[in-house]
């Protein structure tokens, strides 16, 4: 390490006193000056005794680094016979009055298995008050805003659907292509050794239409849009940007949350209803590639193979997905402890969250709505 | 010249089309107190953003320890800063770690301590600049404005520096935390010969502190001197700043 190089310091260094039993301590006793030999320094004091006297007195410099150093090497004391310049004094003296600061003792829990597993359950079962308690707050708000629709963030709202939606198209769509691709080729394959190629239509199309046009959405709506909107309630929860509004009168439920909520709501179904419609047409481009099985014929089949309560099934899922979505990220972003590593740590958590609970919800709605949506 | 600290020569800064410094040319010596005065938007922050290289002024040349700032590259530039400490306006205190480990941050970056040293050096400082034991262990969130400030303070302390750029060091600081916040410098700078290079508004600091004052103006330097020979140029904004009521009684009391 190179440490002040346009005046070369003079080395630091402890010389035995000519004049008693003592030790000379000599030169610039600076950070810069002692740096490239700290640890040589450290053994020379070291092996010095404390006892006798020291005449500090032809030192050039001297900080706090370099006091620390003597201090400790006499063991925090500084010693009766000492030569020094006063000011070099009033540091030495005021680095032993310091004393050095006891050791951080970590706590050891003697049942640390135990311990854990209360604060676990604690901090679950705090965590789900606080999400109940933010359903209320957010189901209040719904009823406020029933009663009086004019207070309604209208914009907010809009750039919500605007960002969150519009914005996220490119990508659902391409996703959702290539995913039709995938699942139309390796189902043609299969098919076409029982002979049955006609039964690509109610493959793909009911794979995507009621299953992978709604997950797709949401999966790629939270990583995209749940993360962000976790992040900017976080930020602005740092920057006390949630006081200034609570402070102005404005609820921040109503002003962010619910219109972000209500936003992803009704844009889930639509981003899904996109995502099954590519998935349908790169099933189809496959279908007539590998299986001579033409868009016409493809497409007349299609009635028969989704019947129309699929899509009402693949619709009402998407909108519970959509304000699952928006209500974890907005609790998580409301979480956000004021640092940096908690807006991380939240933001991670707020993603892995929803699409968790998504893809439990959409279990659940498997299992639920079995008998719904099928012909027969 | 061996006594200039830092050296600015032409200074020219421009934000889009606004020019916020057009031509500057500022010696900070060895061993001073300088103090930067300026309106609100005069690029007070700015030009001391620029002495340290975190901007690049449009034109003009930097140097910091007569070494050019724009020529210098990598270790040596690293080396360079390990020389000046910065308290920055807002304190900007890493808000992840507790006080302690931010004092200690630079110290254990430099990996010459031992960890019991770095832990020694770490409560020196933090009583240096009158923060309580207890607030070690906080994080910054945790703490008053004042107290960041005097624990960035420490931050910048940490590493001994040879020049201290405080950007308003007692703004938000009550009269008795600024006083002994002047004290502190003060009692630095006769133990290290520190130079201190400050942003501030604070006439009291500028009476108590400072031996020459820098004014900026219209993007130039309206005056530079001792606060004597500052208030005695005429110029309609130091004419407002030092002698409005407020100015004249801090002045001349």
């Amino acid at each position: 390490m190179t440490l002040g190089t346009d005046e070369e310091p003079s080395p630091a260094a402890v010389l035995p006193w000519a004049e008693g039993s003592g030790w000379r301590v000599i030169g610039d006793w600076t950070l810069a000056g002692m740096a490239p030999r700290l640890h040589q320094l450290r053994g020379e004091l070291r092996s010095v005794s404390a006892a006798g006297g020291w005449d500090l007195s032809s030192l050039t410099a001297l900080d706090s680094a370099g006091a620390l150093l003597l201090v400790r090497s006499w063991g925090g004391v500084v010693p009766r016979e000492l030569r020094a310049h006063a000011r070099h004094r009033e540091l030495l003296d005021a680095l032993a009055a310091q004393g050095a600061p006891p050791a951080h003792r970590r706590q050891w829990s003697r049942i640390p298995g135990v311990t854990a597993l209360g604060n676990w359950v604690l901090a679950g079962c705090s965590r789900v008050a606080e999400a109940v308690a933010l359903l209320g707050q957010l189901c209040w708000e719904v009823a406020r805003l029933v009663h009086e629709p004019r207070g309604f963030p209208l914009r907010e709202w809009s750039a919500t659907l605007y960002k969150a939606g519009f914005l996220a198209l490119p990508i659902t769509g391409l996703v959702g292509l290539l995913i039709g691709v995938v699942l139309s080729y390796l189902s043609a394959l299969q098919l076409r050794l029982f002979g049955a190629e006609a039964l690509i239509v109610n493959l793909v199309g009911l794979a995507t239409a009621r299953e992978l046009g709604p997950l797709l959405a949401a999966i790629l709506v939270a990583g995209r849009s749940g993360s962000a909107m976790t992040a900017e309630l976080g930020v602005m929860r740092l920057t006390e940007e949630l006081d200034a509004l609570r402070v102005m009168g404005v609820s921040p439920f109503r002003r962010l949350v619910l219109p972000k909520v209500l936003a992803l709501g009704l844009l889930m179904p639509l981003v899904a209803f996109w995502a099954s419609m590519w998935s349908i047409l790169g099933g189809m481009l496959i279908a007539d590639l590998e299986l001579g099985l033409g868009f016409r014929q493809f497409l007349a089949g299609l009635p028969d193979a989704i019947p129309v309560g699929t899509y009402w099934l693949s619709l009402w899922k998407s909108l519970v997905f959509g304000v699952v979505i928006g209500v974890v990220a907005c609790f998580y972003g409301l979480r956000v402890a004021p640092n940096t590593a908690s807006l991380g740590a939240e933001t991670t958590r707020s993603v892995v969250v929803s699409i968790t609970m998504v893809i439990v919800l959409d279990a659940l709605f498997a299992v639920a709505f079995r008998d719904v949506g099928w012909h027969g | 010249m061996a006594d200039t600290v830092i050296g600015l020569t032409g200074i020219v800064t421009r934000f889009g089309e606004r020019v916020v410094h057009d031509g500057i040319d500022l010696a900070v010596r060895r061993g001073e107190v300088l103090a930067l005065v300026g309106g609100s938007g005069s690029g007070k922050t700015t030009l001391l953003r620029e002495m340290i290289g975190l901007l690049r002024p449009a034109a003009g040349r930097v140097t910091a320890f007569d070494r050019d700032l724009q020529a210098l590259r990598g270790t040596e530039l690293a080396s360079l800063r390990r020389r000046w400490g910065v308290l920055f306006q807002h304190g900007a205190l890493f808000s992840a770690l507790s006080i302690a480990d931010n004092v200690a941050f630079p110290l254990r970056e430099a990996r010459v301590f031992t960890a019991s040293e770095v832990a020694h050096l770490v409560a020196r400082k933090l009583a240096q600049v009158g923060l309580p034991d207890t607030a070690a262990e906080l994080l910054p969130a945790a703490l008053s404005g004042g107290m960041v400030k005097r624990a960035a303070l420490a931050r910048a302390l940490a590493l001994e520096p040879e020049l201290l750029l405080l950007d308003e060091p007692t703004a938000g600081l009550d009269p008795v935390a600024s006083e002994q916040f002047v004290r502190l410098i003060r009692a630095l700078r006769g133990a290290l010969g520190l130079t201190v290079v400050l942003v501030t508004h604070d006439l009291d600091t500028i009476r108590d502190l400072c031996d020459r004052v820098a004014v900026l103006a219209d993007g130039r330097l309206a005056a530079l001197g001792s606060l004597e020979e500052v208030t005695a140029v005429d110029h309609p904004f130091i004419r407002e700043y030092f002698w409005g009521t407020r100015g004249a009684r801090r002045v001349m009391g």
